[in-house]
């Protein structure tokens, strides 16, 4: 998932919404900042000399070779993405390459070629005494490597110098994907230029968790951390599978590198000189500590307009340019409807695949063609019981092979669905004549209709078509690769998931986890309210940037109409929201305040799970939940970790029901922010879940304790088979209470009827 | 004439429940229409929840528990109330099980089931369909069975109607049409309003004389189209009575029968047709083969117990050809009986209520004669039925068609669907072999999640039968009369609906000999040849349970209880197919009468008789009396009713009992005689009274110690 699978890529610009906006931008004019109080401070200039250099290593593995790469035939060639950041040129290239080959190749004709955008910088010749292993390294012309390139690997083997089999067994080389492409890079500064954005701060081309300091004041206001929580979420959004983390810096700058700085005018301070305007503005400077680092600045006079220009940057972005903006108007964009993030397919009318991949991608070519993948992630809220499944329509185009096993399989999330035998040309068994004419076609069209069990689908799903085309031995001597042989799936392929009610229950941190639910409902999370300490430290306004970070990420869209708020004002606030909670028990009031709602209190007395009463302790025995098993397990969590306990929890709000708080609580600062760090964790995520979430110093783990309540709707009927699937005492009574009632009615309907047919008619 | 004093035979009443019940359910204001229409809306929802909410396996166990156990304590109430209720109860965990089954059961659509299995598992889907829609149609049929009582006569008699009483023959023994019609002559009514008319379709000259020489009308028409239909449409043109009853030339009446029949016509001038049971004093082949005449409910009586006695309420009695009377006039307008299919006495009666006529049931046997000889007649008289209602379903279909309400729909085609059990019966027969042999995967679900839901649906169905239809059918003897005649009857059932001329089949008689037992091999073919696939199948079965280690244990069990049940079933066929050699051709019936005696001194005895023939009687004296052998003593039935002395020799004197030989009777006395046997109005009343009611368990025992038997049978014949 996040960090590991590539295949996301670029489909995550956030453009729709700036057509609806209106957005003057002229040339603005920097007005000194005057002195006041809470203004941003810069730090003595350390000053890095640009220029420097710095390493970097990139395994095989981490640009896409999730197996070893395995290269086949007598020519194959595999390409990997290589993307040097906008800001940085190479300096220094080398590959380092591990392989192992067929030990019964001829060797004076076989051999290894690297290739850069399809030039070759390398050969290795292959060699008996390699087959076991080898090691070679390649220098690489650091000019080639700009922006998006292309490394390839390819091999040309051959076994026998005449009548050779090119799909014969022992043509096989493997190119470890240890190996590595080392690198040394050194940045260059870009201009202040608003259009490159969301360069330098965040770059496509980077394939690493997006670091990026954010500065606000000292103490900042709920309309600076509105402002920041959005901008936030669009970094998150844009950062997708890398991760993100914002670290915060409250009255200060960074030593160095990138950050973004966001406060109202006269809040800013002098160390930042930026071209005097009034009104919203946007806009790029220098670091002063570093020459090399950049700001992005987002002000405004007051707090409308500074939640204005944030609107500006994360909405309207194409329409900024210079090294400063200024944004006259930026009316709000219309309310989003529910479950319409941008990241989600929709799932309220049917789906066509062209809509989420471009045509190009859905399309492969040669004898070993890759596997078309699409992204297709869903609301974590899908009621999947009883259900059918995904009905997937599903057209696909391919040339007819010689061989006699040619399939197309089709895997979601990597699991077998289907699979659909191809036609062949010369086939063996007799065909039909309209099979034979349609296989003589350079291409053959087919449409299927079949149901995809929704137990395999999750909540970020990819579906996968494979085309395996195999060769047919045509017989000595006269077998030849076929490279003309393509594949495609038809762009108007649909999938329905109509038929999916929006049902689940909560609390569940494995929701937040993978899709930010309930939070996430509404994609610019107008129904969302975060609450934090009303003079909040940098590490809790960390964690809360961190977070947002990763709702973005699971919508897809910048959160526009979060709301945030302290403890004192959120009962009028947030009557109708669901509440992210921050904070540690010191400064977050809300943790003692509800102290009968959360899992797990922190007080002066220590750390103490919540009291369960005996009707909830026998609910769960009928449920078949281990409810003591639970308790002593976190109990254990909570004396090991002391003070450094850390705690996510989720339950429902106490100001209105079917409404959800998560808390994020950590007595230690640092905890706090390892709690968000966890978020996108590949390796601890997978232990966020239940009601409450403990994390100490050694492992974090995770409980449901609580009973859970349901949000989201289901139809009459299902409702009713829904609720009556796990009463079986009641649906007994009512059969015999119904056949009751039924014997009554009939025995005197027929009764009477009797007796009229006996009176004689 | 003297008064008859009837007992209407009746499922035990129990006042008590029914009527407490019913005057709370009118507190609580269940006669209230709108109390109606809110029980209807809420009852939908709540029974769509019982039936299509889906539970976990251990959950559906416990809510079939807990239903068993309501429906077995109230199984302990007698009365009409607890029935419907049953009926309720068991109809909705027989749909909660065919929703299941629809719903949870039959996912094809993984790549691992092919053709074979689908084609297995549709045709285990469309039998299990057909079972649940008789089922229901069953349900409904016997909800009220409406027990009408006789109307009495007014005291007028020139206010009684004419009736013509035919006897339509085509070439039964001359013997048997004696006492049929000499009982028809002497039933009480008036002589100048009844005539006894003889339709004889043979030509034979000795019938005639016959008739002459008992005083009853011969009618020979020129041809014989249309059979019997055509017989009584001919006889029907030149009589001129208000009414005719028809009798089978076999089917003997009492002398009351149209005292008890006539008054419903004077009351209800829209009635058009009354039918009486069909009673059988000798057993039919199930009996004899099996050795259970009169302990077991034979196959008839649940039709005539039951099943008419439910249609009568619903004003769907339909006419059976015989022990009947109609009204000419509604004969007429529908131009006379049927003859377009086999079964003309169905589809006339169909036809008279399509034109708004109304049918009747009394159910009281009136009249009684001989069951079919042999298996191979039996099946050979189901089958003309079977193609019969097949062919009505195709020219007269019940669904269609004006004239009928929708209750009067529903039972004929229930009466006509029944027939198409064929299928569905060898369908059930065979089904778990499939698994068996074949592997094929006929239930997409784990055995014991079949089991959780199929088991509530049998065993309910079953109590509800055993507790409606005890008195008249024990607990599965339905599916061995089923099984009989299932490989006969799919053909002619199937041809008849493609087209009403197919479908005529000549099941072959091996000849009725019954001077020794014998195993009629032909007929009972297709039982052994299921029997030795179902054997085959256990035994493979159990080779494969015992051989795989516990792998897939659960559907093996099942599949194997489910053959072995079949097993049972079919050995018990294979049994009814061991013809029984027949000491006595003549009718023999037990009954105890009041009778005198003339003793060789002089003196006369009143006496009772233990059993009565057409050819002697032994009697039970109140003292011992010795006499000798052959001695000609004189004796006179029922002196209460006349006093005709008949002469009889001695056969045998032993005490108490004396048994003797009539010698050759005058007509009075066979007369005398006639009544004594048949005319009797209580002849046959009493019938089943010291049956012992139903019980699941026994029945089944019974059945699986006929089976043995028959398998026993088969490994060492013995020639008797």
């Amino acid at each position: 998932m996040k960090g590991m699978s590539k295949a996301r890529r670029g489909s995550c610009r956030i453009a729709a919404a700036s057509a609806l906006m209106s957005l003057v931008v002229g040339m603005a004019a920097t007005s000194p900042a005057s002195a006041q109080e809470e203004r941003v401070t810069a730090p003595a200039a350390t000053g890095v000399p640009s220029g420097a250099t710095e390493s970097r290593s990139l395994l095989l593995k981490e640009i896409g070779a999730e197996q070893p790469v395995r290269l086949r035939g007598t020519e194959h060639q595999i390409d990997f993405p290589v993307a040097i950041r906008n800001d940085e040129i190479v300096t220094k290239a080398r590959l380092k390459l591990r392989y192992a080959h067929s030990p019964a190749l001829i060797f004076e004709w076989s051999h290894l070629t690297v290739l850069v955008n399809n030039e070759v910088v390398g050969n290795v010749q292959l060699k008996s005494d390699t087959a076991d292993g080898g090691e070679h390294t390649v220098d690489i012309d650091p000019r080639t490597l700009v922006g998006y390139s292309r490394l390839g690997l390819r091999a040309v083997m051959h076994y026998t110098k005449e009548c050779e089999d090119p799909a014969h067994s022992t043509l096989w080389s493997v190119i470890a994907n240890e190996s590595v492409l080392e690198l040394e890079l050194q940045r260059i500064p870009l201009a202040n230029e608003l259009a490159l954005l969301p360069e330098p701060f965040f770059d496509p081309r980077d394939k690493r968790e997006l670091v990026l300091p954010f500065v606000l004041p000292a103490e900042p206001t709920p309309d600076e951390l509105q402002a920041a929580g959005m901008v936030a979420s669009w970094f998150g959004a844009l950062a997708e599978y890398r991760g993100s983390k914002f670290p915060a810096q409250l009255g200060r700058l960074p030593a160095k590198g990138n950050a973004v700085m966001i406060a109202t005018r006269p809040r800013l301070g002098t160390a930042v000189d930026v071209s005097k305007s009034s009104g919203a503005q946007v806009a790029i400077a220098d670091n002063p500590a570093d020459r090399n680092g950049k700001l992005l600045i987002v002000t405004g006079d007051d707090a409308a307009s500074l939640l204005a220009a944030a609107r500006a940057l994360t909405l309207g972005t194409q329409a900024l340019s210079g090294p400063s903006a200024s944004v006259r108007e930026m009316a709000e964009a219309p309310l989003r409807q529910a479950y319409d993030a941008p990241r989600w397919v929709p799932t309220d009318r049917v789906v066509q695949i062209g809509e989420r991949v471009s045509a190009d991608q859905l399309q492969v070519r040669g004898q070993y063609p890759p596997a078309i993948r699409v992204a297709w992630d869903l609301p974590p809220d899908l009621f999947y019981w009883k259900s059918k499944g995904a009905k997937l329509d599903v057209g696909y185009r391919y040339t007819p092979t010689p061989g006699q096993k040619s399939t197309l399989d089709f895997d979601v999330n990597n699991q077998f669905a289907r699979a659909v035998p191809l036609l062949m040309v010369d086939s063996p068994t007799p065909m039909s004549a309209e099979a034979k004419k349609k296989a003589g076609l350079p291409e053959v069209s087919k449409r299927e209709k079949y149901y995809v069990p929704v137990y395999k689908f999750a909540s970020d799903n990819e579906l996968k078509w494979q085309y395996n085309f195999e060769m047919r031995k045509k017989g000595e001597c006269e077998d030849v690769p076929e490279d003309n042989l393509r594949g495609s799936i038809d762009a108007d392929s649909t999938v329905d998931l109509t038929s999916l009610p929006h049902y689940t229950y909560l609390p569940d941190l494995k929701l937040f986890t993978d899709g930010a639910f309930p939070f996430s409902k509404y994609a610019d999370l107008a129904q969302t309210v975060a609450v934090l300490p009303a003079r909040p430290s940098a590490a809790e306004v960390s964690t809360f940037l961190n977070v947002l970070g990763h709702i973005g990420d699971a919508t897809g869209f910048p959160a526009t109409r979060l709301r945030v708020s302290d403890a004192g004002s959120v009962k009028a606030a947030a009557s109708d929201a669901d509440l992210l909670v921050f904070g540690t028990p010191a400064s977050q009031p809300l943790l003692t305040e509800w102290a009968d709602h959360l899992p797990v209190t922190s007080g002066t007395s220590g750390t103490q799970l919540q009291v369960i009463g005996p009707v909830e302790r026998l609910r769960a025995r009928f449920e078949g939940r281990d409810l003591e098993g639970a308790r002593a397990h976190a109990t254990r969590m909570i004396l090991e970790a002391g003070k450094g306990l850390g705690s996510l929890m989720s339950f429902e709000s106490p100001l209105s029901r079917k409404r959800t708080v998560v808390v994020f609580a950590a007595q230690d600062e640092a905890r706090l922010m390892e709690l968000s760090d966890m978020l996108d964790d590949p390796e601890r995520r997978h232990f966020i879940g239940g009601d409450l979430t403990l994390l100490n110093s050694k492992k974090v783990s995770y409980y449901d304790l609580a009973p859970q309540y349901a949000v989201g709707k289901l139809p009459f009927f299902l409702g009713i088979r829904w609720w009556f699937a796990k009463q079986p005492l009641i649906l007994s009574i009512i059969a015999i209470v119904l056949s009751a009632l039924l014997a009554l009615v009939l025995y005197r309907l027929m009764r009477n009827l009797a007796q009229s047919r006996r009176g004689g008619r | 004439m003297a008064e008859q004093n009837l007992t209407v035979r009746s499922v035990a009443p129990s006042g008590n429940w029914d009527a407490r019940a019913d005057s709370y359910a009118g507190r609580i204001g269940l006669g209230n229409r709108l109390m109606l229409l809110v029980m209807l809306v809420l009852g939908v929802f709540a029974g769509y929840a019982v039936i299509a909410a889906p539970l976990p396996l251990h959950w559906q166990v416990l809510f079939a528990v807990i239903c068993l156990l309501a429906a077995l304590l109230l199984n302990r109430i007698e009365g009409r109330l607890v029935s419907i209720g049953l009926m309720a109860l068991s109809t909705l965990l027989s749909a909660r099980y065919i929703y299941w089954r629809l719903t949870e059961s039959m996912d094809y659509s993984d790549p691992r089931y092919n053709w074979v299995d689908i084609t297995f598992a549709f045709g285990l889907i469309a039998a299990e369909l057909y079972a649940f829609t008789v089922l229901m149609l069953g349900y409904l049929q016997t909800l009220w069975p409406l027990q009408r009582p006789p109307v009495p006569m007014p005291r007028d008699v020139t206010t009684w109607p004419t009736v013509d009483v035919m006897i339509p023959t085509l070439n039964e023994p001359v013997a048997v049409l004696r006492p049929t019609i000499i009982a028809a002559l002497d039933m009480d009514w008036p002589r100048d309003r009844m005539r006894v008319l003889v339709l004889d379709d043979g030509k034979r000259d000795e019938v005639a004389s016959l008739c002459h020489e008992l005083g009853a009308i011969y009618v020979r028409r020129p041809d014989n189209r249309h059979a019997k239909a055509g017989n009584v449409n001919h006889a029907l043109e030149s009589s001129t009575s208000e009414f005719v009853a028809i009798f089978d030339c076999d089917h003997v009446p009492t002398r009351s029968f149209l005292q008890v029949s006539m008054g419903w016509f004077l009351k209800d001038r829209q009635l058009s047709m009354l039918q009486t049971p069909h009673h059988f004093f000798s057993p039919d082949p199930f009996e004899r083969n099996l050795g259970t005449f009169k302990s077991i409910p034979n196959e008839n009586e649940l039709f005539y117990g039951l099943l008419q006695d439910g249609n009568d309420l619903w004003n769907a009695t339909f006419f059976c050809g015989s022990c009947a009377v109609l009204r000419r006039s509604a004969l007429d307008q529908i131009g006379g009986v049927a003859t377009e299919t086999v079964t003309e006495d169905a589809h006339t009666s169909l036809r008279l209520q399509r034109k708004g006529w109304n049918t009747a049931y009394i159910n009281l046997p009136q009249a009684a004669g001989r069951a079919t000889e042999s298996l191979s007649g039996h099946i050979r008289q189901r089958i003309r039925w079977a193609r019969g209602m097949s062919q009505i379903f195709r020219i007269d279909n019940p669904l269609f068609g004006p004239g009928l309400t929708l209750p009067q729909r529903l039972c004929y085609l229930n009466s006509m669907l029944y027939f198409f059990f064929g299928l569905p019966r060898i369908v059930f027969l065979t089904a778990p072999l499939a698994f068996l042999l074949f592997d094929a995967q006929i239930i997409i679900a784990s055995a014991l999640v079949f089991a959780a839901y199929a088991l509530p649906h049998l065993v309910h169905a079953q109590m509800t039968h055993s507790r409606l239809q005890g008195p008249y059918r024990y607990s599965f003897w339905a599916e061995v009369y089923e099984t009989i005649l299932c490989v006969y009857i799919v053909l002619p059932t199937m041809l008849a609906l493609i087209s009403p001329k197919f479908g005529k089949f000549n099941v072959t008689a091996k000849g009725t000999s019954r001077d020794r037992n014998y195993f009629d091999r032909r007929i009972a073919l297709p039982y052994i040849i299921l029997l030795t696939l179902n054997v085959i199948g256990f035994a493979v079965g159990l080779w494969d349970l015992f051989t795989k280690f516990g792998e897939n244990a659960d559907s093996l069990v099942l599949n194997l209880l489910w053959t072995c049940y079949n097993i049972v079933i079919l050995s018990v066929c294979t049994a009814v197919a061991w013809e029984q050699r027949e000491i006595r051709r003549s009718v023999r019936i037990t009954a105890e009468l009041p009778a005198r005696i003339k003793l060789p001194d002089g003196g006369e005895m009143e006496v009772r008789t233990l059993d009565l023939s057409e050819g002697g009687v032994m009697l039970r004296l109140p003292r011992a009396v010795n006499v000798p052998l052959g001695t000609r003593m004189q004796v006179a039935l029922m002196p209460d009713y006349q006093v005709v002395w008949t002469d009889a020799d001695i056969t045998r004197s032993s005490g108490e009992i004396l048994a003797m030989k009539f010698a050759k009777l005058t007509l009075p006395q066979e007369r005398q005689l006639v009544y004594a046997i048949f005319g009797r109005a209580d002849a046959w009343l009493h019938w089943a009274e010291r049956r012992p009611p139903d019980k699941v368990g026994t029945a089944f025992s019974k059945l699986f110690s006929l089976g043995l038997g028959s398998a026993k049978k088969a490994i060492s014949p013995s020639k008797r």
